[in-house]
């Protein structure tokens, strides 16, 4: 593709070509346009393994015959892993005859038990790393009745099957016998495709029901905002359904190349190899990537030259002229040299950081999805807007506000073809989920006259007060976050006190340094006291019943979910604190 | 073999060799975050020829750690 003109030019082909309403229906989609071509790369040791379209056609077609001839159809069927190419070869082909249950690998073995049970998992398709584990679920869990595995050598166990040789036997079936059992099984949109756990940081994972109208409704509201560029890198878990429902399954659709990341270790690696365009990442990425550029560039003494830099950046395009690419092109290389967008979700955004990475080069889309919408609901499309903002909502998806305050800020409310038809097996989630067609997200926020959206913060995070004031946690912490470039995570959160059997609620911070900061270099004692007077100062800018009257301050990270967010009611983050 | 991790180390985050001994926590002592840590391990498996895997490199806590990991695969 010669730009990005061209680029958009064969999208629009592509997308106009086909309106497919089953995951299934994907597969015709690679067939017309997408055969020849690479469609996925990734790393097994010093060699990278490319898998064109045509691999994954045949790959998804071979195994889905065999699990028909496994007599799997129908099941709900659990998938395990690092990222990898079979993870897609299993979910397209999991997805075509039954139910995928994408499953966190983060997760403990008694979660993971417990989470094959909610699903009522009746096979687990995992990588040979998860291999234990699978089998302790299938120990444990009557419920499930095989394993399959990706990459094992040497004997499987009983009951235990290599995904390779099904792959290859299934293949021989299609080639040999001529068995379109696969293909022949009929999805319809309105069947369940998926069931996707939500990360849950406050409370219990819940099972998303995702139908194939769903997904599909999403994929085409992601391709609307999709990034240009032939190549991207694939660096968050895959069991989430904002790498996979915005960033792989559009991809897959788009004829888009993807370089699977094999874990953080390799990051730098992989960059250089994959040379992506475009990636999606947690807010959490972002920071981490801040942080290295600014340690590299203190290293290499050129601190002031990339401030100098930063500063004619931002007067130049200020006068509507952009030589990011010159000016930056030694961090651009770090990159792989050619990366230009990222695409960032799952968490509000650090303004200050965005903005310092927007002024490199690297243009920011934040947007805002949620489990239970598949996920995409709003982006803040490049050079639009503000930053602050997470846009407005994307093509076939309506938002509006319910029951706005005296400033407009109100609960959240989604529509269209992407939202969930309810929780699996939970009618009291289902019940107080849905009002009049609307999915209630209980995120609070408001809408701009341009329409664009404006999180303010979680309803379940929401700190009442005894005086009956309501204060969102996530407004005060991004004013602490823009305000003290030291901090890694912070939670603000309702402390409660009793006072003669009396509960006094007190809004109180949790705050953990970065170690790399010049602040981390104190002993603990200053630490606490440099914090302190920082947040002294932001609390005069906060109306009296919001500020923070109680802090702890830790050079430990917080403990986080699979999607690096912090886990706001752990004992490591509600400690005993400091009064201020 | 101390001394090449330290010299890695010492490298990377620029603080003066002396300072870094086998009680050095990598965390709060040094300042190194996950990716940070990452680019470390990196460095250390290219100069000891040594894989080291990510989730047992989430694990070290001080350059003892590190340094007893090398140890037990070989490296001496």
């Amino acid at each position: 593709m010669r730009n990005r003109r061209d680029c958009s030019k064969y999208r629009k082909e592509i997308i106009s070509a086909f309106r497919i309403t089953t995951v299934k229906q994907l597969l015709s989609v690679v067939e017309r346009f997408h055969l020849g071509k690479v469609a996925f790369r990734e790393s097994k040791g010093t060699r990278v393994i490319e898998h064109t379209f045509d691999d994954l056609v045949r790959d998804v077609k071979a195994f889905g015959t065999m699990l028909c001839r496994m007599n799997m159809q129908g099941s709900h069927i659990g998938i395990l892993g690092e990222n990898a190419y079979f993870w897609v070869v299993a979910y397209l082909a999991v997805t075509g005859i039954g139910v995928a249950v994408p499953l966190d690998k983060e997760l403990t073995l008694e979660d993971l038990c417990a989470l094959s049970e909610q699903g009522n998992v009746e096979h687990l398709i995992c990588s040979a790393k998860f291999m234990d584990t699978a089998l302790h679920i299938r120990d444990t869990k009557p419920s499930v009745q095989s394993v399959i595995a990706w990459g094992c050598a040497g004997e499987m166990p009983e009951k235990t099957f290599a995904f390779e040789e099904l792959a290859a036997s299934g293949n021989r079936l299609i080639n040999e016998q001529g068995d379109t059992a696969f293909m022949d099984y009929p999805v319809q949109p309105e069947d369940l495709a998926v069931i996707q756990f939500t990360s849950g940081t406050t409370g219990a994972n819940k099972g998303v029901e995702l139908r194939h109208r769903n997904i599909c409704a999403n994929t085409y509201s992601s391709m609307e905002v999709f990034p240009s560029g032939n190549q991207s890198i694939s660096l968050l878990p895959m069991n989430h359904s904002f790498e996979f429902n915005c960033h792989i399954l559009p991809a897959v659709y788009l004829g888009v190349n993807v370089g699977i990341n094999a874990g953080l270790k390799r990051l730098t690696r992989d960059f250089q190899t994959y040379k992506p365009d475009f990636a999606f990442v947690v807010p959490l990425f972002l920071n981490e990537f801040y942080a290295s550029i600014w340690m590299n560039a203190r290293k290499g003494r050129k601190e002031a030259k990339l401030k100098t830099a930063l500063f004619v950046s931002r007067f130049l395009r200020f006068l509507g002229i952009d030589i990011r690419d010159r000016l930056f092109a030694h961090i651009k290389e770090t990159f792989g040299g050619q990366l230009n967008v990222f695409v960032c979700g799952g968490a509000p955004i650090n303004e200050r950081v965005a903005k310092c990475l927007d002024d490199m080069g690297f243009d920011i889309m934040h947007g805002y999805g949620i489990t239970e919408c598949s996920p995409l609901v709003a982006v803040n499309l490049k050079g639009r807007g503000t930053l602050q903002s997470v846009g407005n909502a994307v093509p076939g998806v309506t938002i509006r506000i319910d029951k706005t305050n005296s400033v407009g800020i109100g609960e959240v409310m989604v529509k269209g073809d992407n939202v969930t038809s309810g929780y699996y097996h939970d009618e009291e989630s289902n019940r107080v989920s849905f009002e009049d067609g609307w999915f209630k997200t209980g995120d609070f926020g408001y809408v701009n006259r341009k329409g664009e959206l404006f999180i303010s913060g979680r309803k379940k995070n929401l700190i009442i007060l005894d005086n009956g004031k309501n204060v969102s946690p996530e407004e005060i912490e991004g004013k602490i976050e823009s305000a003290c470039d030291y901090i890694r995570d912070i939670v603000v959160y309702d402390a409660v006190k009793k006072v003669k059997n009396k509960k006094i609620h007190n809004i109180a911070a949790a705050v953990s340094v970065r170690p790399d900061s010049e602040l981390s270099m104190l002993d603990i004692e200053e630490i606490q006291k440099r914090v302190a007077e920082d947040i002294r100062k932001i609390n005069h800018s906060l109306a009296f019943y919001k500020r923070i009257v109680s802090l702890y301050v830790t050079l430990e990270e917080f403990p986080k979910n699979a999607t690096h967010k912090v886990l706001r009611n752990s004992a490591e983050v509600r400690r005993g604190t400091i009064a201020l | 073999m101390m001394d090449k991790i330290k010299e890695i180390i010492a490298q990377y985050t620029e603080i003066d060799l002396n300072k870094i001994s086998e009680d050095t926590q990598l965390k709060t002592d040094l300042g190194l975050n996950s990716l940070a840590m990452m680019n470390i391990v990196v460095e250390l498996e290219d100069a000891f020829g040594v894989e080291i895997d990510e989730s047992t490199a989430m694990e070290f806590v001080t350059v003892g750690d590190v340094l007893a990991y090398l140890n037990k695969n070989g490296v001496h």
